[in-house]
């Protein structure tokens, strides 16, 4: 059964749920944490992308074995960001393209903030 | 007096309404060629400032009245920006037709850029231009780019941009249009392809949103509100973002709403729906905890929060107010033990037992109750967890600790076979095996265990130090105990662990020893360079004492009957390598070392006389007679140097250290303290740093600043 929550994780350090940091279910098993944590790092390597590679790492450390998750459970206490909610509730697809009527909206003269 | 140079001063300074006064009246007297172009850029100043105040129509009657006031004034791009922002097209045309006729390029072609935004927003309020103008023609390019990349067709997007030329009124458009399609999910590379559209370009909106579309979120979040809602949905788009997130988002980082965290709570409630009912409960009480934390006071659990949720937020404040109570935290820890315990009996390795596991791991290691009063509670939990979750090593390794910590090797060899069953492999596991069998003097299990390390680890140094170390010691106290067999076997063990020259050479050293203690009379044995081991006769001679004291024999007999009996005078090399024997073994046996030095103690208390020793030699001498705490002899040698070289500084503090550290010989004289002084200021001037160290811990001892008594 496949436990990803979301196909396009955006690890941030503001995360303080590391299951949304890596895009997984609470339900997920090692091997479906350890491929996303693996996705992870392709998508941002350390190089490119420090910040967010240590998001992931983070992440990853916090419950990638079984005992961790539990230690996460029940020892941190950190409440969630605004950005976990929003993951949550509302987590973001693979970056799309606008529509038309988008891009010429906001070509439009003097409709600026 | 005319008013020109106010008018001029005042334009120059921006006060735009105060110039246009000016160059008004200077215009009622004086030709336009001395007041037009001023007044001209005066009107356009202050239609700038109207605009950027959000006075769009009062901006455009200034440049009508620019237009109408100052002869040979034509339209400027902003002013066509204008008539477009308002929707005033015919004018807007009609400004743009009156500025082809002599503007210059650069000019005209800012003009069209703005059209050219206006063309694509809203191409049919174009359709009074001209069809060969660049606006139009290059136009359908863009739109068909647009059209295509919408549709997901990069690929095409790119080609129809190829066809519109570098000096296009769109150029804008496609420095954007590049990014989006080829610098997706690379913010740095959009950030430098985007930095070169101005931020008066028409396009800059378009860039600008492209642009935070690949910020992260922690970046783009708070600055959200400062988007244009056009700006925001492609924002969105471009994310991925479904229009809930996007709904959320706004409601979080409205500009008007407080810290979006602050009233988390709020919106968690709100969104419970959405976020799901396991999840909402957990981070309800985190969010419970921390208000509660940052306002001093105990959480109060929701009304539906079930007994595990009270049990954990009454553990979190404890740990956090009563952290230093290990009563407190044991109770509020069983609480959540209990708790989970009524949902359900745990049975090993369930999800229940590793939870109480984790409980019972914590309060023991991350907590630390084994060291506090309650250290009986701890261990039995600690010896618990081990029984609910028998896969987890590290529960092992703690039970293991614990009992070695308590000497209780018996228990700790049992708890570490119970864990060796399930990982015969672990090192780490061995090495604790060789470290209780070691310290249980299993010598046999120790060899077995250290056997077992090397074949998995053939490098594993610690493994073949700690047993070399232990057999080494199992010598030497069969030595003591005059048990020459028993020193022989554990030598002939430790040799075959024995990897580094040192550690072979000490073992030839205790091999001389039990020699040289079970032989009778004077018989020597073997060469005196053998019974020393290869190298220089006098060091290793002393390093032989040494043993020989730590294996309980007397040094003089054991130098004796190896042949190495200590000389009665010692020339400078002899001497010099006994310092740096002196050197190597004040560090591993100072108190042996001392006993050794007797033997030696008549040649050193004639050596300050040798001829040939110079002043380096004398220094090294005090080195390791400082280091080997002789300072009865080093004081001889420190003196001995001074008459050759008075109160050079390191032989002084040498010399006043010896006689002074041991507090033997009272307290220094005033004389002693200035010489002191002395040194101190010229071993700082010719920067020798250590003595200079020395003398000033030496003056700071012996002479306290009177303020503090330091």
């Amino acid at each position: 059964m496949d436990k990803t929550l979301n196909p396009m994780p955006r690890p941030e350090l503001e995360h303080t749920d590391p299951y949304l940091c890596l895009g997984v279910e609470r339900d997920a098993d090692d091997s479906t944490i350890h491929a996303a944590y693996l996705a992870g790092v392709r998508a941002c390597p350390p190089e490119r992308d420090p910040h967010r590679f240590e998001a992931l790492r983070q992440a990853y450390e916090a419950i990638r074995t079984e005992r961790r998750r539990v230690a996460q459970e029940l020892f941190d206490s950190r409440p969630p960001s605004t950005l976990d909610l929003l993951d949550r509730a509302a987590p973001a697809r693979a970056p799309g393209r606008p529509d038309e009527a988008t891009l010429r909206a906001v070509l439009k003269p003097g409709r600026q903030a | 007096m005319t008013v020109e140079p106010y008018a001029r001063q005042a334009l120059a300074a921006g006060r735009y309404r105060e110039a246009i006064k000016h160059f008004r009246t200077l215009s009622a007297s004086e030709p336009p060629s001395v007041w037009a172009e001023g007044l001209a850029a005066a009107y356009r100043g202050r239609a700038l400032e109207l605009s950027a105040k959000g006075m769009p129509r009062e901006a455009l009657a200034i440049w009508e009245n620019r237009e109408w006031r100052c002869p040979g004034a034509r339209p400027e791009p902003e002013q066509i920006a204008l008539l477009l922002e308002l929707g005033e097209y015919e004018d807007a045309l009609a400004a743009y037709g009156r500025l082809q006729s002599d503007a210059p390029p650069q000019t005209l072609n800012r003009a069209r850029t703005h059209l050219a935004a206006t063309y694509l927003s809203e191409p049919e309020s174009l359709d009074g231009l001209d069809p060969d103008d660049p606006v139009r023609t290059h136009g359908e390019a863009a739109r068909a780019a647009l059209t295509v990349y919408c549709d997901g067709d990069g690929g095409a997007a790119s080609t129809h941009l190829q066809a519109i030329p570098y000096r296009s009124p769109y150029r804008d458009l496609v420095i954007v249009l590049k990014a989006l399609i080829h610098d997706q999910g690379d913010g740095h590379s959009a950030e430098r392809r985007l930095g070169g559209i101005e931020t008066t370009s028409p396009f800059a909106p378009l860039a600008e949103a492209a642009r935070r579309a690949g910020w992260t979120e922690a970046e783009l979040l708070p600055t959200f509100h400062e988007l244009s809602e056009p700006q925001q949905r492609l924002v969105a788009s471009l994310r991925g973002w479904p229009p809930q997130r996007l709904a959320l988002v706004r409601t979080l980082f409205h500009p008007d709403a407080a810290d979006p965290s602050a009233d988390l709570a709020t919106t968690l409630v709100q969104w419970r729906h959405e976020v799901g009912d396991t999840w909402f409960r957990q981070q309800r009480i985190r969010l419970v905890f921390h208000d509660a934390l940052s306002r001093g006071i105990p959480p109060t659990p929701p009304e539906d929060a079930d007994e595990l949720e009270c049990a954990l937020l009454h553990a979190w404040h404890t740990e956090a107010w009563h952290g230093d109570d290990p009563a407190e935290l044991l109770a509020a820890w069983q609480a959540v033990i209990e708790a989970l315990r009524a949902a359900g009996e745990p049975s090993a390795g369930d999800g229940v037992a590793l939870r109480i596991a984790a409980i019972q791991r914590h309060l023991a290691d991350d907590l630390a109750l084994l060291e506090t009063p309650l250290a009986a509670e701890a261990e039995t939990a600690l010896t618990e967890s081990v029984a609910l979750d028998p896969e987890h090593r590290h529960g092992h390794e703690l039970l293991i600790q614990r009992h070695r910590a308590c000497g209780r090797l018996t228990q700790a060899r049992r708890a570490l076979d119970r864990a060796l069953a399930r990982w015969p492999e672990d090192r780490t596991l061995l090495q604790d095996g060789l470290e209780i069998a070691l310290e249980g003097e299993a010598l046999d299990d120790a060899l077995e265990f250290a056997r077992r390390i090397l074949v998995r680890d053939p490098i594993n140094r610690r493994a073949r130090h700690v047993l070399h170390e232990a057999l080494v010691a199992r010598a030497r106290a069969a030595c003591t105990e005059g048990d020459p067999q028993a020193a022989r076997a554990a030598l002939d063990q430790a040799e075959a662990w024995a990897e580094s020259p040192p550690a072979r050479a000490q073992i030839d050293r205790l091999r001389t020893v039990v020699d040289a203690s079970c032989k009778g009379g004077h018989d020597t044995v073997g060469s005196p360079r053998q019974a020393a081991g290869e190298g220089p006769a006098l060091g290793h001679a002393l390093a032989l004492a040494v043993e020989a004291q730590l294996a309980g024999q007397p040094p003089e007999t054991v130098l004796a009957r190896s042949g190495l009996r200590p000389p009665k005078r010692l020339e400078r090399d002899e001497l010099l390598d006994l310092c740096r024997g002196m050197q190597e073994l004040a560090q591993e046996a100072p108190e042996a070392l001392d006993r050794a030095l007797e033997c030696y103690a008549p040649a050193l208390r004639r050596a300050h006389r040798i001829r040939t020793l110079g002043l380096e030699d004398f220094a090294t001498v005090c080195e390791a007679l400082r280091a080997a705490g002789q300072d009865e002899l080093r004081g001889r040698f420190a003196r001995e140097a001074l008459r050759h070289r008075l109160e050079d500084p390191l032989f002084l503090v040498h010399s006043l250290e010896a006689r002074y550290r041991r507090g033997q010989n009272g307290q220094p004289s005033s004389r002693e303290l200035d010489q002191l002084r002395r040194a101190f200021r010229r071993a700082r001037r010719d920067d020798e740093k250590r003595t200079a160290h020395r003398a000033g811990v030496l003056i700071k001892q012996w002479m306290p600043d009177p303020a503090t008594g330091d």
